[in-house]
């Protein structure tokens, strides 16, 4: 996504080049943080101190080809670090329970393929949401590892890196996740036959 | 062969991250288990199902999005301040040309018109200051007419004495190198004494080993010449010797030979002299 250039500039402080890398990678680790806790604040929050850490600590990146997924380990830090803080807080999100986005996001309106059955474009956004809550509902472990090979593309090694465990236990974790999903999805109900995406 | 393929390697599978020996392993394994390739196919629909789930759009917070963008020319505080301060005053000139404004100091007075100022008559104290004011400014004239004069003919001094320098460094230059030429003579001069004396030296060294070389020679044979007298000396001494002896011993056998002849003479003449009686 980025050139080993402007990562090189990125690492002797060139504000310029960290700027770019942020605006290169904020959305991939925004999503990520999303998809953990379904919640655009602590998305967010998260986001934001993963690149002040990156902006921080890239001088200290020995191998600039381990960017990916040392910035990804960053994220889960914190992501973790802000699970515990909401396991203590007990806060409910209201993006649980009523996501604007759904409605007036920008997302929203590039789904929209310009078909003449809007109720089937509303009705794929709600199952997304319902699939992505059932992602809330695997274990925190399961989840890193389903959300970093699922929507952010990353190898095995890349997750075993960042999660600093064996290339094995991330196979093992993304196969019971995945699991854990086909009985979350059946627990709940979900048809997802009619999009074609057939068990 | 009993092989079954653990969970990690059935996921590479899924995933694609297998090689190829490997890959016809677990394919061969999914064959002959229907009930394992048939979870490995809900899987698959799962994957497929949570593909649905996309990407939101964020907007980049202000503090990250500041860092990357370079700030226009035209949003810079640097560039529009004295841009603003620049078109200021260019709208007053304009204004104030437009207006026919004028500005006058006189007197210690500030005075700001619009239109043409009329001209006041002249009073006596204002003709004796405008001839006081021309005579300022002629004197201030004449004063910088010498001054610049002052400075030119300072120039020209300066311009001569740079020159003669360098007359009088061109004349050091020459008789440093007469000065030099004087001492390399004298260089040469002694030299070649050296040379000389050198010369003289070599030579009388040579003659002098020559003529010791002579005299030891002369010395050697005239020692030798006295050694081979000795020898001979010594030889016919040894041959006298040897000679004499030689004559003893002749002289003795001669006596013996006639001894013993005079006894075999007498012998033989005793018997004829019995045989007579």
């Amino acid at each position: 996504m980025h050139s080993d250039a402007l990562l090189e500039r990125a690492r002797t402080g060139e504000r310029d080049a960290q700027g770019k890398l942020v605006q290169l990678w904020y959305k991939r680790i925004y999503n990520f943080s999303y998809k953990f806790f379904m919640d655009h604040d602590r998305a967010m929050e998260v986001s934001q101190k993963t690149f002040i850490s990156m902006c921080r600590n890239l001088e200290a990146l020995q191998d600039a080809g381990r960017f990916k997924s040392w910035l990804y380990k960053i994220a889960v830090n914190y992501c973790r670090e802000e699970l515990r803080r909401k396991l203590s807080a007990r806060a409910v999100s209201m993006d649980l329970v009523y996501n604007a986005e759904a409605d007036v996001s920008p997302a929203w309106e590039a789904n929209r393929t310009g078909t003449l059955d809007p109720e089937h474009e509303y009705r794929k956004g709600e199952l997304a949401d319902l699939l992505q809550s059932c992602l809330l509902e695997l274990s925190p472990e399961q989840r890193e590892v389903v959300i970093m090979k699922e929507y952010e593309g990353l190898k095995f090694r890349e997750i075993a890196e960042s999660l600093n465990i064996s290339e094995n236990t991330v196979k093992s974790r993304m196969y019971y996740g995945l699991s854990a999903l086909r009985k979350i999805i059946e627990k709940r109900n979900i048809d997802i036959k009619e999009w074609g995406y057939g068990l | 062969m009993d092989y079954k393929p653990d969970e990690q390697t059935l996921i590479a599978w899924l995933y694609g991250e297998l090689d190829e020996a490997e890959r016809e392993r677990v394919e061969h394994y999914l064959e002959l288990n229907p009930e394992k390739k048939e979870e490995l196919r809900q899987l698959a629909g799962v994957r497929a199902a949570m593909g649905a789930v996309e990407d939101k759009e964020v907007i980049i917070p202000p503090l990250f999005g500041a860092l990357g963008a370079r700030a226009s020319l035209w949003q810079s505080s640097w560039f529009r301040i004295p841009v603003g301060i620049a078109a200021s005053l260019v709208l007053l000139l304009l204004g104030a040309r437009l207006v026919g404004l004028q500005v006058t100091y006189q007197e210690h007075r500030l005075t700001m018109d619009f239109g043409q100022v009329k001209a006041k008559p002249l009073t006596q104290d204002a003709v004796q200051r405008m001839i006081n004011s021309s005579l300022a400014e002629n004197n201030q004239a004449l004063k910088a007419n010498w001054e610049q004069a002052h400075q030119e003919l300072a120039e020209s001094i300066r311009q001569n004495l740079v020159d003669d320098r360098g007359i009088i460094n061109a004349h050091i230059g020459k008789l440093v190198s007469q000065a030099s030429q004087a001492s390399q003579d004298q260089i040469r001069a002694y030299a070649s004494g050296l040379q000389e004396r050198n010369k003289e030296a070599i030579k009388d060294y040579m003659q002098l080993t020559t003529s010791e070389q002579k005299d030891y020679l002369e010395g050697l044979l005239v020692d030798f010449a006295k050694y081979l007298q000795e020898q001979r000396n010594q030889d016919l001494k040894t041959l006298q010797t040897r000679l004499d002896g030689y004559e003893q011993d002749n002289t003795s056998f001669k006596k013996e030979t006639e001894q013993i002849l005079s006894g075999i003479i007498a012998t033989v003449n005793t018997p004829q002299k019995t045989e007579k009686n």
